[in-house]
């Protein structure tokens, strides 16, 4: 059942469940689609996470246009709550998923972590790189840096703890694992990840509107490729 | 027009009221720490509120004015000086071509605030000017103030035009200035919100986050506040995921010390949070330097707003004011 909450006193939240799983994620991306529909006035943004939405607006705009009488607060939260009776009755189609494919290259100085990855499970390095560019995984929420994806789907095989000791610089577009999480840097940080690979593609794109490659909700693809494709890629050939 | 950096000050960046909107791709807000100064100092020179102005943090800039320019400066309590001359703070100023504005050290408060007619004028990233250091973009190239930067300034409104025009005259004289009052205490009450965790903290932290102070130390910052204090922790542990987080929401990890995000906090975070800086008290919080010890105080969702709202009739009132006198300078 769906929970609204206040967050603050200029903030709301909308939550749809209580674990990661990709339905929960499809009744936020649906919410939030029929939301774009008719935003309320005074609204500010959103940010959808696992699973819940806040909504931060500016109370002084919500209180122009509405009543006097009742919060800023508790209107938002009629609001959004009559919102959610309309989507709930309303026919659930099917919904399409855009499918991203990102180009990874694997090991050597890309994965320095790879081969420890590898020995930890048991399995070849091989094992890895196919295991971990099998899935489609689910972008649950951007957060942390802009453009970083908290992917979904991460076979329980691959499941790696932090290492001890974090880098102090991890370049972007490194790919890595830690605990039952993949994911991608998308600017040079430091950071605690196993790093397995890096892709050539940018994650974030400061020159784009949406400055992200990727969008909660979106599949991703790793595809495998070699240091010299990587190279290409780099330097400015297409990605098909 | 423009403005040349002649001494840095300490973490000064361009910055306006925040860069909203795009919290969904994993942007940060940022922006001024202190919105209310921010906005005063642009109201003075006849800017609108939400135009860039130059924040620095305990420590402000030097700065020569090519040009004739309006200017003012709000924020912080500071002793600033015009090529040597004693010159006050919420008022505007004439800048003549060539002087030198040298603000020094910051007195009372930590965030200090710098406003020209015309508003710095570097591009807008994102429909703002904000500095977002970490990803390198927006403010001025993406960084910090240093020594020789040439900051660009946009063309005055025509209000302060005539202002600049009546002042270089010397038709008038400016016999007031503008200020935010506010009250520093040894031990700062700052109001907070239970958020919906609240009740999953031991009986004996609840207790001790409203009866005992917590200390800002020094490893804080514009992402946010690291407290020191009685620690804090959960009745038992809870699984949590990363979700929305904001400005004043007061995280607290495992080793039980609270931390209280501010401007320039990651839009997502994984942490349970306790409470919630009603948004009436995040600008006296912004303006408070390590060091300073808080006392936090229940208060409900509808009383906070009911604070804000009144915050922001109270801002409005003074901006109407100073208007009018800007018009009669003009005059």
């Amino acid at each position: 059942m769906l929970r609204i909450e206040p967050f603050g006193d200029q903030a709301v939240r909308v939550i749809f469940g209580d674990q990661i799983a990709p339905e929960i994620q499809m009744k936020i991306k649906r919410f939030t689609e029929q939301f774009d529909l008719a935003p309320f006035a005074g609204f500010i943004e959103y940010v959808p996470s696992y699973t819940n939405i806040v909504f931060f607006y500016n109370p002084i705009e919500v209180l122009r246009g509405g009543r006097k009488e009742i919060t800023a607060q508790q209107q938002v939260i009629n609001y959004l709550a009559n919102m959610a009776k309309r989507v709930s009755g309303s026919i659930n189609h099917k919904m399409e998923r855009r499918t991203v494919h990102i180009p990874v290259c694997y090991g050597g100085d890309f994965g320095p972590d790879l081969d420890e990855v590898a020995e930890l499970h048991g399995l070849s390095v091989r094992e890895v790189i196919d295991m971990h560019s099998a899935p489609d995984y689910l972008v649950y929420m951007l957060g942390f840096a802009p453009g970083f994806p908290f992917l979904g789907g991460l076979s329980e095989q691959l499941a790696t703890p932090r290492r001890a000791t974090p880098r102090l610089k991890i370049a972007a577009g490194s790919v890595g694992i830690a605990g039952k999480q993949t994911g991608a840097y998308p600017l040079d940080s430091p950071g605690g990840w196993q790093i397995i690979g890096r892709t050539p593609l940018p994650l974030f794109m400061p020159e784009s509107d949406p400055p992200t490659l990727l969008a909660a909700g979106d599949l991703v693809k790793f595809d495998p490729i070699s240091r010299q494709e990587y190279m290409g890629i780099k330097e400015g050939q297409s990605w098909v | 027009m423009g403005l040349i950096l002649i001494r840095k000050g300490f973490a000064s960046a361009v910055q306006d009221l925040g860069r909203l909107g795009y919290q969904k791709f994993g942007m940060i807000v940022g922006g001024v720490m202190d919105l209310p100064s921010a906005k005063l100092a642009n109201w003075l020179v006849g800017n609108d509120e939400s135009d860039a102005v130059i924040e620095y943090s305990f420590l402000g800039p030097s700065i020569l004015f090519p040009e004739d320019a309006l200017f003012a400066i709000t924020g912080a309590v500071c002793h600033p000086s015009l090529d040597g001359q004693k010159i006050g703070t919420g008022k505007p100023y004439l800048a003549r071509e060539g002087q030198i504005l040298t603000i020094g050290g910051l007195v009372s408060g930590s965030r200090g605030y710098l406003a020209v007619a015309g508003g710095v004028n570097t591009p807008l990233w994102f429909g703002s000017r904000s500095t977002f250091e970490k990803a390198g973009q927006g403010g001025f190239m993406g960084r910090f103030l240093k020594e020789q930067d040439r900051i660009p300034v946009g063309e005055p409104s025509k209000r302060a035009k005539h202002v600049m025009a009546s002042l270089a005259e010397k038709k008038s004289v400016i016999r007031w200035f503008a200020a935010i009052q506010r009250t520093y205490r040894d031990v700062q009450p700052i109001r907070v919100i239970p958020d919906t965790l609240w009740p999953r903290f031991s009986e004996t932290s609840r207790q001790v986050f409203l009866n005992t102070d917590y200390q800002i130390t020094a490893s804080s910052d514009r992402m946010g506040y690291r407290l020191e204090g009685a620690g804090l922790d959960l009745d038992r542990p809870i699984e949590l995921f990363s979700e929305a987080v904001t400005n004043g929401s007061i995280q607290v990890p495992r080793d039980g010390q609270p931390i209280i995000l501010m401007t320039d906090h990651q839009s997502t975070g994984g942490y349970p949070r306790i409470a919630q800086v009603a948004s009436v008290d995040v600008p006296l919080l912004s303006q408070l330097p390590p060091n300073s010890k808080l006392r936090f105080q229940l208060i409900s969702n509808k009383e906070a707003e009911k604070q804000f709202v009144r915050q922001v009739k109270n801002l409005e009132l003074l901006h109407n004011i100073i208007t009018m006198q800007l018009d009669r300078i003009a005059r």
